[in-house]
């Protein structure tokens, strides 16, 4: 296990050095790449819509999906990108989508941060007793996440469609997952629909309890903890009974 | 008696690419029907020509596959393919790829730390060692990939053609070292190679795999290909 963890550690760690040496502005663009898909989205609303959105929550909605969208969007790949060490030492596989993780886990974190500065500077935000639950929503966050990440990766080398599939589900859940609006905001029939995607789930609990000080909604957790615990031991259960198959499979 | 290693028995590997619909993948058999024995303290030289089967059963005995037909028993020990620059990121320098390449190799992180100074000695790269290993030529490459792999620590030495990169004088240097830790005592090796000099002077025995068959098992002095 520690050896694990260390072999993710130093994987996402090569990888960020990596990126941030890629170009010029290197790890600038963690930051500038959601912030100009929020211009984006903000123009449309506002501006061509007349829709009005509170910024801040739209941005903080907007990172936490594209954390999830971008690690399994990568995760998708990385078992076949992994293939030849896999023909060169024995690794276990869930090591593979873990890196990926692990990678836009800490870009989302720096963006969040400097996102919650700004929301605390600018008075939209304050010090909530309510952020001491931010653990429980992250950890349920993060192995969700690793769960549907093992099952994407694990099931790519068998459908490599997958790969392109995944983006367009992707696009799907978007409107799907609380991003541009909150839970609250749709009628209660919507809302019954919304509160079986964990994922929309996920992003409004992060922005109402951080961003408005919001105690979570208990009563979704249930729900939640049993959907992450089937997606993790799938994605588990997968990943090890093709464990010394994936070396095999020439994708 | 010397304690059993590896038992073969009937092995069967195929590799699969997935074919036009999921359900029907094309199997192609890279080892078919092999069966042999490896003892402790053995060096065993597998040959054969490229694309016969050697690479694969080196996969087999480290544990990267499982076989598709027949049965593998593999005692209760650490075995390695020592293979250079297992990981290496073209993008980061030659200290950071210490570190990946060695953990995936299976080195503890602590341990890591401490034999960095003879990785770095033994690699012989000077200032190069703080680039990016994708300003590296060829040689450079392999002799960093070597200095990590040497250091492994495993019961079984499983090596494929990894006995000399670079030039000849670091060449001659690595291939006196490998050959040292070859030959300590109780080591158990199972060497792909096509060099048959290096063959005849270390191992054992040889198995001879062609057409993805292991068509003989020999004595070394018995030998003749």
């Amino acid at each position: 296990m520690k050896q694990i963890i260390d072999i993710v550690y130093c994987k996402a760690k090569s990888e960020l050095k990596a990126e941030n040496s890629r170009n010029y502005a290197g790890f600038l663009w963690w930051f500038f790449e959601p912030f100009m898909a929020l211009v984006v989205y903000f123009v449309v609303f506002k501006c061509f819509l007349n829709i009005p959105r509170d910024i801040m929550g739209l941005f903080l909605g907007l990172i936490t999906f594209r954390w999830f969208s971008s690690s399994l969007a990568r995760a998708s790949d990385s078992m076949t990108d992994g293939r030849r060490i896999m023909l060169q030492v024995y690794l276990n596989k869930t090591i593979f989508p873990l890196a990926t993780i692990a990678v836009n886990t800490f870009k989302y974190s720096l963006v969040l941060i400097l996102a919650i500065s700004i929301a605390l500077i600018t008075g939209q935000s304050d010090f909530y007793l309510s952020w001491i639950t931010l653990p429980i929503i992250f950890a349920l966050s993060i192995l969700l996440l690793s769960g549907c990440a093992f099952i994407v990766s694990g099931l790519t080398p068998f459908l490599p469609d997958m790969n392109l599939m995944i983006g367009t589900i992707l696009q799907l859940f978007m409107w799907m997952s609380c991003v541009f609006y909150t839970l609250e905001d749709l009628p209660a029939k919507y809302q019954l629909i919304l509160r079986i995607n964990p994922v929309a789930v996920v992003v409004n609990e992060i922005r109402n309890i951080l961003l408005w000080g919001r105690w979570p909604s208990w009563e979704l957790y249930p729900a939640l903890v049993l959907q992450t615990v089937v997606t993790v031991l799938i994605g588990y259960w997968l990943l090890s009974k093709y464990d010394r198959v994936y070396p095999k499979m020439t994708f | 008696m010397k304690k059993i290693i590896y038992d073969l028995d009937k092995i069967g590997v195929a590799y699969r690419k997935i074919g036009r619909v999921p359900w029907k993948s094309n199997k192609f058999w890279a080892l078919e029907d092999v069966s042999f024995k490896v003892l402790e303290g053995e060096t065993l030289g597998v040959i054969g020509k490229n694309g016969a089967g050697k690479s694969t059963l080196l996969r087999l005995l480290g544990g990267l596959i499982v076989p598709d037909r027949g049965r593998i028993f593999r005692a209760d020990v650490k075995s390695t393919v020592l293979s250079l620059g297992v990981g290496f990121d073209m993008r980061i320098t030659g200290k950071d790829n210490i570190i990946l390449s060695g953990l995936l190799l299976g080195f503890k992180k602590r341990h890591l730390y401490k034999i960095m100074p003879q990785i770095i000695e033994l690699a012989d790269l000077g200032d190069f060692i703080n680039e990016p290993i994708i300003t590296y030529s060829e040689g450079m490459k392999a002799r960093l990939g070597f200095a990590i792999a040497y250091y492994a620590e495993t019961d079984v030495i499983l090596l494929d053609e990894a006995l000399a990169p670079g030039d000849q004088e670091f060449r001659k240097k690595a291939a006196d070292m490998i050959k040292k830790k070859m030959k300590s005592e109780n080591q158990t090796v199972v060497f792909v190679s096509h060099e048959m000099d290096l063959i005849h002077e270390l191992c054992d025995r040889v198995v001879k795999v062609e057409n993805h068959k292991v068509v003989s098992s020999k004595f070394t002095s018995q030998t003749h290909c």
